[in-house]
């Protein structure tokens, strides 16, 4: 097998920025008027946690480079200190039109639409105000907690991601000098408080706003010169020395109250803030002109998914949509006798993720099932998974659980399960050192008449019911005796044994993943340069390692068509003459979070169609432990080929990526609008139609002649 | 269809394993695989003790894999250890330890159990073996601390040795002498070498082999490793070279190939162990069955408790043809040999009622016949010492070490005092002494019928008749050398049979 070429950085976009460009195209749906108003709140609401995570992660890290004086270019040839830079003049500008969308075209067109949100007092009439007077003083007063900053009392611990108002004081009937108070918003109370209406229009003020307005009573002494509500974004990327940790769930509750702590990378503050104000905070957060963002507008917009929330507004909204039985499934029915007919796919959250939380349901009560094992990387608020796991154990089954501690933000959450299913019984494996364990799998193995038998479930998303009904994402259970082997053999891996010699069917990161998908890639290419047709079709949230972008090319170089449905990060360039010109790369954001991986590969007219939990990133590829299955079912092989062809034909919600690293719109052309995720409702509806007509099939009984 | 489990547990020198087996009429089924990688051969080998910490790891892993064993609710498992654990100072104390901690009970097998078990393992794998063997064949089972190379011919076992060539003893070895990486390997090759080159002076000598038969664990790792491909289980010899290089290239192996350390050790000097005897056989093409000894203890359960046919090769003649293979060696009077086999047999037969023994004890006296007098090759001032000698130090791979024991003790009393006060009884139990000395008794018996050498007893039949073994026999030749030395000699006989042997001479 030859090895790829090598490129050199112009062929590759930097990865930051391209996610910036993600975030422009989530933007860019909450622009678009053609979508109902309360969805745009809420990709304007996404926009905005997705830039507190990029800051606290990314351009933490590389803040961290350019402490540490590392200087190493990335692929696309910048080095740490340039991409921060970039980044910086990129957000600022990104910012100035998240809240000219904010201000300029959301609000009036809720005011329009009978909603209001109260920008300042003055506003307000009466009974309004009489009703945030009171709502003051029982509710607000009690949890505040006003701290002023002089000689004797320091500059007080700013938490991350909190919203804050710094103010100017003067003591009352005192001499000029000026003293710096600060006061946390309370994260414990909603962020906006809805007031009476009036005359049909309802109304709502935020928190911050309220707080302003009683300035004066948190400071009784003094008198306010000026205040202005600010947030800090602090570095909040986990350092944990695993080598060097005994307990690794201790470290890492340790290393999260250590969070609070970190450097502060990002500022924002209203625009009108008083310069001396500004300066202080400046000082004391030891912060750069850079970092600091004046807003336009309320800070920290992620309570527009709040403001969704509001009811009554439903013809505003998307039709709620509800994930669909999955064919095949009997709700009541005994899980493994229906898997035992034969392999079966979910399509989330289009079809139900209920099969899932049976599966383990049904194995936790099943006299026959020995063991259940699991991989659990984030897991949802009040997980029915959890508690069937909990309850196996309890019934005397074999339970392994791997749960993932090291997955982001959901550090603390993690460890709260872990102890449950560990004080339940449960065997509780907290991952691998060095490794992230972010492949979906689920092993239950039972003792059937004719001897052990083990079912599988494999998936592209995290066994999170409550993410199960926003993220995309395909699942497939199986009792295929390959997957079994394999699928024990993986659990072993994770419980601390050696590889086993070979795998059957399952394709494992770190160790063979790269060197499969290179073959696969490279195999592609072979058979175009013999003249046959080659194919390569793959979907993925990201696209960023360098060694698979250099075998594309390649491939491309050899004639194989290459589409690519990349959502977020790609730091491939499609479309350079003699390079890339057969690759073409699509991103598709729609009200869902397209989360699913497929790989689909031409192999001279044998197509082969893999699905697993791992993006070509390498961190995926080289740090984290993922799986890759093939979809080997005839019948299934076409519904994910399916899924693939509805994607590229989407003409309404797909962005093509240009050479210079923007996106545009798909140019339509005369056949209608196809939104893949609204055929996708539709398809799963019909489906079950189908199904209950086949059931129950309707006769006709014709009239007889009397 | 009843289905059972089964565990088999293998304590080797640089990783332990279990592997679970589903065991129904359909066959054998393999249902987990766990092993883990401890280096206990590196304690043993060099500090002839296995170090308290390893042991403690050890007792850890055995402890996860009861866990496992009752996810499967195993009932019948065998574990079992090998050279690491049999060479170790303190192995009482080892495999106490494990059964106070995990309740397993380990068994420390002697070096020809093990190879048979491997043995066993091959041969469960009928398609392939039973065609193979036809031809010449020889089979390396190269392990952590030495090898055995085994030749078949005609379908059975012909032959087997045991050579101190181990990939982990080598590489210890080299490493303590080598000074750099690229010396290191030329030492090695120069080491192997001289003992590859014994071998086939000794053994390969001038026979045709047509494969190799390649055994053992690490050999497994290297060609689902190194192969480009989904492995095989045949490769022809340029195939098999042309992957040794690529490893004999490699450099850091370990890295290359995601192994561990301790793995990545002993890779390359296995398998220079397999290609020097692969030379020295000047075999075409090589068969890498991929088999473990837990698969060789499958199949022995699979066939002893669950009575199911797992192979069509049968493993006494193997026995037999191995121990015709040592007499010829040794012996310089076959005629005698021969008869002293054949009417021993005929005694056994004729005593049945007496001595109430089965196939398997007569398959030892079998062995003892035709085994009894090597000695004299020696010494002819000592013989018996000298056959017991050569049957203890010679490896007859199917029998155990008791047995072996066993064997050459019947050798060595066919011509000497037997007493059953005598230093045996502190080495056997009491059962096994009874057993002892109802066939070293018949064997005495057999013997004194041709004390002459002659074999003047001919068409004997025995006829068991009022208290008496009537030895009939039809002969005109003058037999009071050999009624002195058989009937003479009664008195183990009549003592452990309570009947006296007559010998009836019909002059027609």
């Amino acid at each position: 097998m030859a090895e790829n070429k090598e490129y050199g950085s112009e062929y590759f976009f930097n990865r930051e920025l391209s996610w910036i460009e993600f975030n422009a195209r989530v933007l860019s749906e909450a622009r678009d008027k053609t979508n109902p108003l309360f969805e745009r709140l809420k990709f304007l609401s996404i926009t905005a946690s997705n830039f507190d995570e990029f800051f606290m992660i990314r351009v933490a890290s590389l803040k961290d480079m350019v402490n540490a004086g590392y200087d190493k270019k990335d692929i696309a040839g910048m080095k740490p200190q340039k991409q921060l830079d970039e980044i910086f003049a990129r957000t600022h500008e990104f910012v100035n039109v998240q809240y000219s969308t904010y201000n300029r075209s959301l609000l009036p067109q809720l005011k329009n639409n009978g909603l209001t949100v109260v920008g300042c007092f003055e506003e307000m009439s009466d009974e309004q105000k009489e009703f945030c007077d009171r709502y003051f003083m029982d509710e607000v007063y009690p949890v505040l907690t006003p701290m002023a900053v002089d000689s004797s009392r320091p500059f007080p611990l700013i938490r991350n991601k909190s919203l804050n108002i710094a103010a100017l004081l003067k003591k009352k009937n005192m001499d000029e000098e000026l003293e710096f108070a600060t006061v946390q918003v309370p994260q414990g109370l909603p962020r906006f408080v809805e007031i009476p209406g009036i005359d049909g229009m309802r109304y709502v003020i935020l928190l911050e706003t309220i707080i302003e307005r009683y300035m004066d009573k948190l400071f009784l002494n003094y008198d306010i010169v000026t205040y202005s509500p600010y947030r800090i974004m602090r570095n909040a990327d986990l350092d944990i020395d695993e080598d060097e940790a005994a307990d690794l769930l201790k470290e890492i509750e340790k290393q999260i109250k250590k969070r609070q702590w970190g450097q502060a990378i990002r500022l924002e503050i209203q625009d009108k803030m008083d310069r001396r104000l500004l300066k202080i905070l400046k000082k004391e957060l030891k912060i750069e002109e850079a970092a600091i963002y004046e807003i336009n507008g309320p800070l920290d917009l992620t309570f527009l998914m709040k403001l969704y929330g509001l009811s009554g507004f439903d013809a505003l909204k998307e039709k709620p949509y509800t994930p669909q039985p999955v064919p095949g499934i009997e709700p009541d029915g005994c899980i493994f006798d229906q898997i035992r007919n034969g392999d079966i796919l979910m399509h989330h959250p289009y079809q139900t993720f209920d099969p899932v939380v049976d599966f383990v349901r049904q194995a936790a009560s099943d006299p026959k099932v020995l063991a259940i094992k699991q991989t659990l990387y984030r897991v949802s608020g009040n997980s029915p998974i959890i508690a069937s796991l909990a309850k196996a154990a309890e019934n005397g089954k074999q339970v392994s659980v791997l749960v993932e501690l090291k997955a982001r933000f959901d550090e603390e959450n993690n460890i709260i399960w872990a102890r449950k299913l560990e004080q339940a019984g449960c065997h509780v494996i907290y991952g691998l050192v060095g490794l992230k364990t972010h492949c979906k799998i689920t092993l239950v193995v039972r003792r059937e008449d004719d001897g052990i038998r083990r079912y599988v479930h494999l998936g592209t998303g995290n066994y999170n019911d409550s993410t199960a009904k926003l993220y995309t994402d395909l699942g497939m259970f199986t009792c295929s005796e390959a997957i079994g082997e394999d699928a024990t053999a993986v659990f072993n891996m994770l419980s601390g044994y050696s590889e086993p010699l070979g795998w059957n069917k399952l394709s494992l990161a770190p160790l063979w993943l790269r060197d499969k998908f290179v073959s696969l890639i490279n195999r592609e290419r072979d058979n175009a340069r013999e003249g046959r047709d080659a194919y390569i079709i793959a979907k993925m949230n990201s696209l960023c390692d360098k060694g698979i972008i250099e075998a594309l090319y390649d491939a491309s170089t050899a004639g194989v068509r290459i589409r690519l449905i990349v959502r977020g990060i790609c730091c491939l360039v499609p479309g350079i003459k003699g390079v890339s010109d057969n690759i073409e790369v699509r991103s598709i954001v729609g009200t869902f979070l397209e989360h699913s991986r497929i790989f689909a590969f031409g192999n001279n007219g044998q197509e082969e169609i893999y699905m697993g939990s791992c993006d070509w990133m390498p961190r995926n590829l080289d740090r984290r432990v993922e799986i890759l299955f093939p979809v080997e079912n005839e019948e299934l092989k076409k519904q994910v080929r399916h899924i693939l062809d509805v994607q590229l034909s989407d003409n309404v919600k797909s962005r093509f990526l240009n050479s210079d690293g923007t996106y545009k719109k798909h140019p339509r052309t005369g056949s209608g609008r196809i939104i893949s995720q609204r055929v996708f409702c539709e398809e799963a509806i019909a489906a079950v139609k189908a199904e209950e007509t086949k059931e129950n099939p309707r006769v006709f009984i014709p009239m007889e002649n009397s | 269809m009843t289905v059972t489990t089964f565990a088999a547990i293998d304590i080797g020198s640089y990783e332990v394993e279990m592997v679970i087996y589903e065991i129904s009429s359909k066959g054998i089924k393999q249902l987990d695989h766990v092993h883990h990688i401890i280096a206990l051969g590196r304690d043993t080998y060099n500090s002839k003790t296995v170090s308290y910490g390893l042991v403690d790891e050890l007792c850890e892993v055995l402890y996860d894999f009861v866990n496992i064993m009752k996810t499967y609710h195993v009932k019948n498992y065998r574990a079992i250890a090998t050279s690491a654990i049999r060479e170790a100072q303190n192995s009482i104390n080892i495999i106490d330890r494990i059964k106070v901690r995990t309740g397993l009970r380990v068994e420390v097998l002697s070096n020809s159990e093990q190879r048979l078990i491997m043995y066993e393992a091959v041969a469960s794998k009928k398609e392939g073996f039973g065609k193979l063997i036809e031809k010449g064949v020889a089979m390396a089972d190269v392990g952590s601390g030495s090898s055995q190379v085994s030749l078949f011919d005609n379908g059975s076992l012909i032959t087997t040795q045991n050579v101190r060539l181990g990939a982990l003893r080598v590489n210890e070895m080299i490493e303590k002498l080598a000074k750099s990486v690229s010396s290191s390997l030329a030492i090695m090759e120069e080491y192997i070498d001289t003992d590859v080159e014994v071998l086939k002076k000794l053994f390969i000598k001038d026979r045709k082999i047509e494969c190799l038969i390649a055994v053992g664990d690490n050999i497994n790792w290297f060609i689902s490793r190194l192969s480009e491909n989904q492995p095989r289980e045949y490769y022809s010899r340029d195939e098999f070279m042309e992957l040794y290089h690529k490893l004999y290239l490699m450099g850091n192996v370990g890295d290359r190939l995601g192994m561990s350390a301790e793995q990545a050790a002993v890779v390359l000097p296995s398998m220079m162990i397999y290609k020097k005897i692969l030379d020295a056989s000047d075999a075409q093409t090589l068969w890498i069955p991929g088999v473990r000894l837990c698969d060789g203890m499958a199949a022995e359960f699979a066939v002893k408790d669950k009575k199911i046919d797992v192979f069509e090769h049968d493993f006494n003649n193997d026995i037999i043809a191995a121990a015709r293979n040592i007499s010829k060696r040794y012996s310089w009077n076959k005629e005698h040999v021969k008869f002293v086999e054949k009417n021993a047999l005929a005694i056994f037969d004729a005593t049945k009622k007496l001595h109430a023994l089965g196939k398997r004890e007569r398959l030892l006296l079998q062995i003892a016949c035709i085994l009894h007098d090597c000695g004299q090759y020696i010494s002819i001032m000592k013989p018996a010492e000298c056959s017991y000698n050569i049957v203890m130090s010679t490896e007859i791979i199917g029998l155990s070490h008791l047995e072996r024991e066993m064997v050459a003790n019947i050798a060595k009393y066919t011509t000497m005092d037997f007493n059953a006060d005598d230093e045996l009884s502190g080495i056997f139990t009491d059962e096994t002494m009874l057993t002892l000395s109802k066939l070293t008794a018949i064997i005495k018996i057999s013997n004194g019928l041709d004390r002459g050498h002659k074999q003047k007893f001919k068409d004997t039949k025995y006829v068991l008749k009022n208290r008496e073994l009537q030895i009939i026999t039809q002969t005109y030749e003058d037999i009071t050398l050999e009624k002195g030395a058989s009937c003479g000699r009664v008195s183990l006989f009549e003592e452990v049979y309570g009947c006296k042997p007559v010998i009836i001479q019909k002059r027609r």
